[in-house]
């Protein structure tokens, strides 16, 4: 993000105004590190308390630059501890207790947020003829993102009130990881529609992500997906705290770069009203960043897969389907930016271009798993 | 030929020959992960046919993450990455220091980014107040004296540039680490003969010296799997159809393979008790126990639980005759065989202690169940043919009834199909054997239809009785085949549509009479289990019955005990290029965020000293031309023309 001028000359008075707002959270987030060591810490090894400090570090970073997101982080965290709270240690409550039935035991929380996000997506269809309704769109995805954040806290929680043998982080399913992916997608969304300031795009990201919630809903009421099981000796590793969202902030950005892609298409030369909504740099640079951080944390993502196999299944690379296919999507999106970024390639080829490469980031995360066998197998359907 | 090296440097280094590369490379991976790799000749021919097969072979797209051609493009990809990055660094590096003071006065309007403006300052004021702004602004900046006026020179985001650097290098260092730790070095030693694999199932001390691979290989990813009490100093790396053995610096010996679970049964851990003894070291052995994702790392070499079978159990059966006969009892052990019957042979493939299975514990739920012990084996007959068995030890209850079962196929490829014989109250098949024995074998069958025939109709005239033990016999017959379905079968086939409905509901009735007699006459009654439904037992025998010819077997094999003895699937790698990788995969990472999130920006200042005051131009410009730097550029600008003011 650019310098303000206000910024700048503020900067250049030698403004030593002590910022409380920043000094503040900081504290708040050291606050709650520090809290969280001091109930779980004699249950982590190094790794994992390496994790809680990075953690730790992205969300004061992250608190920082976007104070929105800070505030909204906090939300998410008291709701979720209420949900814990109500709790009280035993499952049962869920099903007895009005608020964890209603509203944030984790299936409850799941829901809430498959309803948001399709609200949004007409709200978004609707806003392009009224902006009121796309405000309400853009907080109908916010809430919907905390509802699906709250009940992947509180599945957390609820895997180890199964048993504390069986607890384990919900991101290790292909029903958790769908929600993930709903959320991811739906953040990086709001970033850059706050960014652009811009709120066009929402229909076009929240039919991915609609599209998303319909898988979830069919996984969960035809194949019972939804129930907590434990995991196998192979998942049980600290790396799948970080390689799994790594990952999915890259599936996330590519299916937002690939939604940029089918508007800038649909849009690109169009003389109908709705086309001058759109301004086609505009979709061409957020494409770009898009594809250009799905490619960083997708990167992030492989080689901390490598790490992970080289512990779990002796050799840092195998050629499993599921890391070839990874590398084939990795090769897509570096063709794509070196076209990019060396021979300035723009506009429409590279948008159809960003739309396979979503095929292909859907064939490695969906299809592998119910096409080809191999090492990954327990993400299959 | 200089021109030929340079033309074809050019041509290795440019981007539409990377790009190709990458576009091979995703294809020829995605045909590998479609076509499964490393299968038996036999079994691509089965699926594909020969012509294909043939085809596939020659062009080792079944092994194509290590055939040639392969290889070669991933060299190339090689060679252009290095080639560009020996290209462009100089550049980048000088690029990097250059201050770019060349900018000549007219070539300011001509930037995209650029601005005229006068100030009422005097020039060093305005030289030093605008580096201040762009030193603010994040830039680093340099003021040159020139003939007619000072030039600022500013300029951020070297770690762009680094960034590619990294990035390109991160690539070239994962590749030299990734060979080091490949397997070429062994393919091409057994191309030029230096050893040779062997196909022979034999002991170690068996084996040829010619398929020994030296101790010093440097790199290596072999398995062993060691039951448990036996120790190894040698681990075996597949190749084609057989095997070459590697040599271990030390020795491992399994003390324990240990299975645990989770309350709702599924496996939660699989863990080895190893000894490692180092006679070169002091203490020269100590104990240690590893498991999934947590290997053991000694002299360089790791160690990881990868898998696990059985290691050679006993097992002690008890050969129930399903034909009349006494009972035959022996022991086996698995991965063995001994004779049997009629030249047979029986081969102990597997036992298993757990076996968590789905089970339909009412009309709505499925749970996950322990089956508890099962060990399976195969009956080869004199011929070569084979039937493949798993049978369970203990009964599992289906539907309110204990039942034992017995699953048979032909080949690998089928899935195993099951009875599912009622146990007796001993929780063994030998009750329901009895039974069946009385409609199996040909005097007793007789004995149980004249008594049923007897029952039924015990006014009627002897010749009449004997025609319908005929027809109980014939359907008998029918039953024993196929059970009830086969009756429907035979009743589609010789009754008109409107009476096929009581006809088979007549016939069934009738085999579930006979079945009664038989279990009366077998005697099983006192033999079943307390508190079970006996019409509903004598349902599933007749369901077991209808199954026993289809299962083939003289005999069931009942587990009457056991002494498991694992084995534990170790993977044993030695991999010297993983600390290159690694190096790589971290200057391939921290070079992606640098490229993508610095920005390579220069602007330039320019004052030229008027007489009440300076003419100022800037000019600025940024390698990605991202939006964003014009409002930066206009940003930086507006304050220094404000602070000049």
């Amino acid at each position: 993000m650019s310098i303000t001028e206000q910024d700048l000359l503020n900067k250049l008075e030698g403004d030593s105004k002590f910022n409380f707002k920043l000094v503040g959270w900081l504290a708040l987030v050291a606050i709650a590190v520090g809290l969280v060591f001091w109930q779980y810490g004699a249950k982590f090894d190094v790794y994992e308390t390496a994790i809680l400090v990075g953690t730790g570090v992205g969300v004061a970073w992250i608190g920082a630059v976007w104070p929105a997101m800070g505030r909204y982080i906090v939300a998410v965290a008291l709701i979720s501890l209420a949900a814990i709270n109500i709790y009280d240690g035993s499952l049962a409550n869920g099903e007895t207790k009005f608020f964890l039935k209603y509203l944030i035991s984790s299936q409850s929380a799941v829901m809430w947020m498959s309803a948001l996000f399709v609200m949004s997506i007409v709200a978004y269809g609707v806003g392009y003829v009224s902006s009121f309704t796309q405000k309400v769109g853009s907080a109908l995805v916010w809430a919907g993102a905390g509802a699906g954040l709250v009940g992947l806290m509180v599945r957390w929680h609820e895997s180890y009130l199964i048993h504390p043998d069986v607890g384990y982080i919900p991101v290790s399913n292909l029903y958790e990881v769908f929600i993930l992916f709903a959320v991811i997608t739906s953040i990086l969304y709001l970033f850059y529609e706050r960014r652009y300031q811009n709120r066009n795009l929402g229909f076009f990201v929240m039919l991915v992500v609609g599209a998303a919630i319909g898988f979830l809903l069919w996984y969960h009421f035809s194949r019972g997906a939804s129930e907590i099981r434990p995991l196998v000796p192979a998942l049980q590793s600290y790396w799948m705290k970080i390689h799994v969202p790594a990952n999915f902030v890259g599936y996330g950005a590519f299916a937002l770069a690939a939604m940029v892609g089918v508007a800038y298409l649909i849009f690109d030369g169009s003389k109908r009203a709705i086309a001058q909504k759109f301004d086609m740099q505009m979709l061409d640079d957020l494409m770009y960043r898009s594809i250009a951080l799905g490619f960083a944390f997708f990167t992030l993502a492989t080689i901390l897969g490598a790490l992970w196999a080289a512990e779990a299944w002796g050799g840092y690379w195998s050629w499993d389907p599921k890391e070839t296919w990874a590398l084939i999507v990795w090769l897509n999106y570096a063709a794509w930016l070196h076209l990019r970024l060396t021979k300035g390639w723009r506009g429409s080829v590279m948008a159809w271009w960003s739309i396979i490469g979503l095929f292909v980031t859907l064939f490695a995360f969906l299809g592998v798993n119910m096409f080809l066998s191999g090492l990954h197998s327990y993400g299959s359907l | 030929m200089q021109k030929v090296l340079r033309k074809s440097f050019l041509v290795l280094s440019s981007m539409s020959f990377a790009i190709s590369l990458l576009i091979v490379i995703s294809v020829a991976s995605a045909i590998g992960t479609i076509l499964q790799q490393n299968q038996t000749f036999v079994a691509y021919a089965d699926k594909f046919g020969g012509f294909w097969t043939d085809f596939f072979v020659f062009m080792g797209l079944t092994n194509l993450y290590a055939t040639g051609w392969f290889l070669v493009v991933m060299a190339m990809l090689l060679i252009s990455t290095s080639t560009c990055l020996t290209r462009q660094t100089p550049g980048m590096l000088k690029e990097i220091r250059s201050w770019r003071f060349n900018v000549q006065k007219a070539s300011f309007p001509r930037y995209r980014q650029h601005v005229t403006f006068d100030a009422p300052k005097d020039l060093d004021g305005s030289v030093a107040l605008s580096q201040r702004v762009l030193k603010t602004a994040g830039y680093e900046t340099k003021a040159e004296q020139q003939p007619d006026a000072m030039l600022v020179s500013a300029k951020k985001g070297r770690w762009n540039r680094m960034g590619y650097i990294g990035t390109h290098l991160g690539i070239v260092v994962i590749c030299i680490g990734g060979l080091m730790d490949s397997s070429v070095h062994v393919s091409m030693a057994e191309r030029f003969g230096f050893v040779t694999a062997e196909t022979r199932n034999l002991r170690l001390s068996e084996i040829e010296q010619e398929s020994w691979l030296p101790n010093w290989n440097p790199s290596f990813r072999a398995t062993l799997n060691l039951p448990e009490g036996v120790t190894s100093n040698a681990a075996f790396l597949p190749s084609g159809e057989g095997y070459l053995v590697q040599p271990l610096p030390f020795k491992i010996e399994l003390i324990d393979f240990r299975t645990q679970h989770y309350p709702s049964g599924p496996p939660k851990s699989f863990d080895s008790e190893l000894r490692i003894i180092d006679e070169s070291a002091s203490p020269s052995e100590f104990a240690t126990v590893i498991s999934v994702n947590h290997p053991l790392t000694y002299r360089g070499i790791t160690v990881y639980q990868s898998s696990f079978e059985d290691g050679g159990s006993n097992l002690k059966i008890d050969a129930l005759p399903i034909y009349g006969g006494e009972k035959i009892s022996f022991e086996g052990e698995v991965k063995t065989e001994r004779e049997w019957v009629e030249g047979s042979t029986i081969e102990f493939d597997d036992f298993r202690l757990f076996n968590i299975n789905p089970l339909q514990v009412d009309e709505e739920t499925i749970e996950e169940r322990n089956f508890g012990p099962n060990f399976t084996y195969k009956i080869r007959q004199k011929d070569g043919s084979a039937r493949e068995y798993v049978t369970y030890m203990q009964p599992v209850p289906m539907q309110g009834i204990p039942v034992i079962l017995g699953g048979m196929r032909q080949t690998q490829r089928e899935e195993f199909s099951y009875v599912q014989i009622p146990a007796d109250r001993l929780g063994s098949p030998l009750g329901f054997m009895t039974l069946y024995n009385h409609l199996a074998d040909r005097t007793l069958r007789d004995q149980v239809l004249v008594d049923a025939a007897n029952a039924m109709r015990p006014n009627d005239s002897d010749e009449d009785q004997a025609r319908l033990v005929a027809s109980l016999d014939s359907l008998v017959e029918q039953v024993l085949e196929g059970g009830l379905a086969r009756v429907a079968e035979n009743i589609e086939r010789s009754v008109p549509e409107a009476q096929r409905e009581t006809m088979f509901q007549t016939l069934s009735d009738l085999a579930f009479t006979v079945f009664a007699q038989a279990y009366a006459n077998s005697g099983v009654m006192d033999e079943l289990p307390a508190g079970i439904d006996e019409s509903m037992w004598l349902e599933r025998a007749l369901f077991a019955a209808s199954g026993m010819q289809l299962y083939g077997a003289t005999h069931f094999f009942q587990l009457t005990g056991f002494d498991q003895v694992q084995a534990s699937g170790l993977q044993i790698v030695r991999a010297p290029g993983t600390g290159l990788v690694y190096l790589g995969c971290a200057l391939l990472t921290l070079g992606v965020f640098a490229m993508f999130y610095s920005h390579q920006r220069r602007i330039w200042v320019r004052f030229e000293p008027q007489e009440n005051g300076v003419s100022i131009m800037a000019a600025g410009s940024d390698v990605r031309r991202a939006a964003d730097f014009e409002t930066e550029f206009q940003t930086v600008t507006n304050v220094i023309r404000k602070q000049l003011m």
